[in-house]
């Protein structure tokens, strides 16, 4: 599955590759909002997994640009952040993400479960 | 006191200061005039006295005088129709009241006329007749005159022993009554003589009198005759001595009133005759009396004894005292009236004063505060309006707030007239401005309409406060929370994932131990994460900004869930929790993410800290106007010493830590927070090694909604 991971925390993105990969997931990697969209430019995801809090173009932006573009407003974007506050998943719900987790809340196998329950079945 | 005020009270306290004189002044003027008045009234009724006095003094003389020549008359007729002798003479007398009336004043005298030739017999014939009377023995007539008839005094009535000598005197001896007899005989009636002295008669005697001589006829009808006809009848006379003292003197003691107020004098002619003005007097009234043929002049005098009645006396003085009594109350009238004036200047200068520090308060204050009228011009606005807004006082004055104002949706302007304008109610908001230089500005406004005692509108008051930095402050922490919780759980996250996976062997199969170390790595992990939720709500609730959102909640289903989330994450380390909830719970308007909290921190403690075999108690029910909650275990309890700290922050029980290494010291503090901030109250029971029980209530009514920016992180 061509997955989009947004995220600027180095870690996390070698232990997402790390799973992901591993689970056959095809992956490309953004550090902030506007490298990700330069990467839609040429190359479209089945499904986006975004960090909110990320250096020049914040996740938020990210979501509305994105949501905005006709090409690539329908593929479904799971917000996974260390934001906890009610404010920031409502905000992140109402400008189109499809679900939201908060990282520390759960281990990647979780975040897996909750990215299978997302993505419509085939 | 700015100085025209201070010139201006100073004229009006000089002309109240000459209008207080003045009144007095009228007032004194008032009362003189009123005690003069009283005064010459006073007089008035003196000088009445005093001629009431004189006319009855005068009258009396008069009726004295009458009742004598009634006497003469009386006697006249007497002896006319028949010859009298000395008992005849006196049983008249005895007859009349004259001596009880007038004892002393009037002797009376019958006077035979007798030829020179007949007077030794005539002598004879007297003693005669008379000689069963003593006094007759030896009558004689005398003095001896040459003159052709004598006039001797034949009979007597008298108690005067200095008159009673004169029995057969003749009284044609002395020039002074003859002249009378003379008189009377030609106007055939009485005449009175002039002053007469006695002692030319009876040398020893000092009494002075007058004789008053009626011719008697031998028949009644002589009146109707010629004199010379009348003459030839002319038989006798009767004559009368009046005591020219007893006439005129001692007349004020048949006044009744004993005090009398007059003394005067008697003159006949330019003789003193009668004398009772004791020295120099004024007031001096003179009066003619005619007495017969005679007239007297009286002249009166006010005796300085002589009172009126007391009050009478007084009332110029009782005047005078009420004058000044009046004078006195007036200028205490007066004196309260200035000082009244003189207080109500000071409370009006201290009024101003205070309304000046009011406007200096107000004008320095660091609040934008506006005036206007109630059509919303500007009719006053302070220093801080001229900060905040950057127009100058003069630039507002006239002006609406819209100068400043007018950046919000026009809905939110009509909403706040509505309020303030229609419904007379304050109105409080938060809205966006622009200074005169273009920036825009947060501000937070406070509009009070100020009603009339009609409740007519007349001003609002217009507070304004700048929050413009408090707004970029607040966002600053909003900032930092959320800053600080994705920096502080970020590497978390990352530890947490590659335990897990390391865990989960997708680095390969671990050993046991290695297993178990890792196990221990992500227990303090999960820890640490814990504990950095639990600070990021400390901080949110901390810092007040923490949004409430009550909305209708299913109580039993939010603890069943507590319950069961419990028992799932703390694996089997309780051996039973009993969940007892009260049917057909009402759905309570709380905030579920906030309540939950308490629960679960309540729950977990109580499994935690009970041990395998424990016993954990859930119980919810109704109790008044409160949701009742109690958790109760059979845990390891919570020492005395230390049951008075367990809200407090980072702090754990001794035992709890001996036990359980996991606790952040923060769930109950939390726990406390929430309840006490939903109107509740939290409490417990405990005995260590038996058990805890924690009891907490929350209002049925439910919570109280309040938007603050923050919520509970998950």
């Amino acid at each position: 599955m061509k997955t989009l991971i947004v995220e600027d925390d180095s870690f996390l993105l070698s232990a997402y590759r790390l799973k992901l990969e591993g689970l056959g997931y095809e992956i490309k990697e953004a550090l902030d909002g506007a490298e990700a969209l330069k990467i839609l430019e040429w190359w479209t995801p089945e499904l986006v997994i975004l960090d909110l809090m990320l250096p020049k173009m914040d996740g938020f932006d990210f979501l509305t640009k994105m949501k905005a573009d006709d090409r690539w407003k329908n593929v479904p974007v799971l917000v996974a952040s260390n934001l906890g506050q009610r404010e920031d998943i409502d905000r992140a719900m109402a400008l189109g993400a499809a679900g939201y987790v908060v990282k520390s809340d759960l281990s990647l196998e979780d975040l897996v479960t909750k990215i299978n329950a997302l993505l419509p079945k085939k | 006191m700015p100085r025209d005020v201070q010139i201006e009270s100073e004229r009006a306290r000089i002309s109240r200061a000459i209008w207080g004189v003045f009144t007095t002044m009228v007032i004194m003027v008032a009362t003189f005039l009123v005690w003069r008045y009283v005064s010459l009234t006073i007089e008035g009724l003196r000088n009445e006295s005093y001629e009431n006095e004189i006319t009855f003094i005068t009258d009396e003389v008069q009726s004295r005088v009458n009742f004598m020549v009634d006497t003469l008359y009386n006697l006249r007729g007497m002896i006319t129709v028949g010859d009298v002798d000395s008992e005849k003479w006196r049983n008249y007398f005895l007859s009349t009241a004259i001596e009880d009336r007038y004892p002393d004043y009037f002797s009376f005298a019958y006077v035979d006329i007798v030829d020179k030739n007949e007077a030794a017999a005539y002598e004879n014939r007297i003693r005669t007749a008379e000689k069963n009377n003593p006094s007759y023995k030896s009558f004689f007539v005398f003095p001896k005159t040459d003159n052709a008839q004598t006039y001797p005094i034949r009979l007597l009535h008298t108690f005067d022993q200095d008159i009673s000598l004169l029995l057969g005197y003749d009284v044609g001896s002395s020039p002074a009554v003859s002249g009378a007899v003379v008189e009377s005989v030609r106007i055939s009636g009485p005449v009175m003589s002039g002053l007469t002295y006695l002692k030319l008669v009876i040398p020893s005697s000092d009494k002075t009198g007058y004789v008053v001589a009626m011719p008697i006829y031998s028949d009644v009808s002589a009146m109707e005759l010629s004199i010379d006809q009348r003459n030839r009848l002319l038989t006798n006379f009767v004559g009368v001595w009046i005591d020219s003292e007893r006439l005129f003197g001692d007349l004020s003691t048949v006044i009744e009133d004993e005090n009398p107020a007059l003394a005067y004098d008697v003159y006949d002619g330019s003789v003193l005759i009668s004398k009772g003005i004791e020295g120099n007097q004024n007031n001096l009234y003179e009066r003619e009396v005619t007495l017969l043929n005679k007239n007297f002049r009286m002249v009166f005098s006010g005796r300085s004894d002589y009172k009126l009645t007391f009050f009478q006396e007084n009332l110029p003085m009782f005047t005078l005292a009420i004058g000044l009594v009046v004078i006195l109350m007036w200028y205490g009238t007066l004196i309260s009236i200035l000082t009244a004036r003189k207080r109500a200047e000071e409370l009006a200068n201290t009024a101003t004063k205070d309304l000046k520090k009011f406007k200096m308060a107000v004008d320095g204050v660091s609040d934008h505060v506006i005036i206007t009228d109630s059509d919303g011009t500007i009719i006053y606005a302070n220093k801080g309006a001229e900060r905040i807004t950057g127009y100058s006082v003069k630039e507002m004055l006239g002006k609406r707030p819209s100068l400043w104002g007018g950046q919000m949706p026009e809905g939110f302007y009509e909403k706040m007239w509505k309020t303030i304008k229609v419904q007379k109610k304050p109105f409080s908001g938060q809205l966006t401005n622009k200074r005169k230089s273009g920036d825009v500005y947060e501000a937070e406004i406070n509009i009070s309409p100020i009603l009339n005692e009609k409740g007519d509108l007349i001003y609002f008051i217009g507070i304004e406060r700048d929050i413009t930095r408090t707004k970029a402050l607040d966002r600053m922490k909003t900032e930092f929370i959320s800053l600080a919780s994705h920096q502080l759980r970020t590497p978390l996250s990352a530890v947490k994932w590659f335990g897990r996976m390391l865990l989960a062997g997708d680095a390969g199969k671990l050993t046991k131990l290695q297993e178990e170390y890792i196990d221990k790595i992500n227990s303090s992990n999960e820890r640490e994460i814990r504990l950095v939720n639990s600070l990021l709500n400390i901080s949110r609730i901390e810092s007040g900004r923490i949004s409430i959102v009550p909305k209708p909640t299913d109580m039993k289903e939010l603890v069943e869930n507590v319950v069961t989330d419990t028992g799932i994450s703390e694996d089997k380390k309780t051996s039973e929790i009993e969940v007892d909830i009260e049917e057909d719970l009402p759905l309570l308007n709380i905030d579920p993410d906030l309540i939950r909290h308490v629960y679960m921190n309540l729950v977990t403690n109580a499994v935690r800290y009970s041990g395998k075999r424990g016993k954990v108690n859930v119980q919810v029910k109704t109790k008044g106007r409160y949701l009742f909650s109690v958790i109760e275990d059979s845990g390891i309890g919570i020492p005395t010493s230390e049951q008075g700290r367990i809200f407090d922050r980072f702090f754990r029980a001794a035992n709890a830590m001996k036990r359980e290494t996991e606790g952040t010291g923060l769930g109950l503090y939390l726990a406390k927070t929430i309840v006490e901030s939903s109107g509740g109250k939290i409490w417990f029971k405990s005995k260590e090694n038996v058990g805890t029980t924690f009891y907490f209530t929350l209002p049925l009514s439910g919570m109280k909604a309040k938007k603050g920016e923050v919520t509970l992180a998950k």
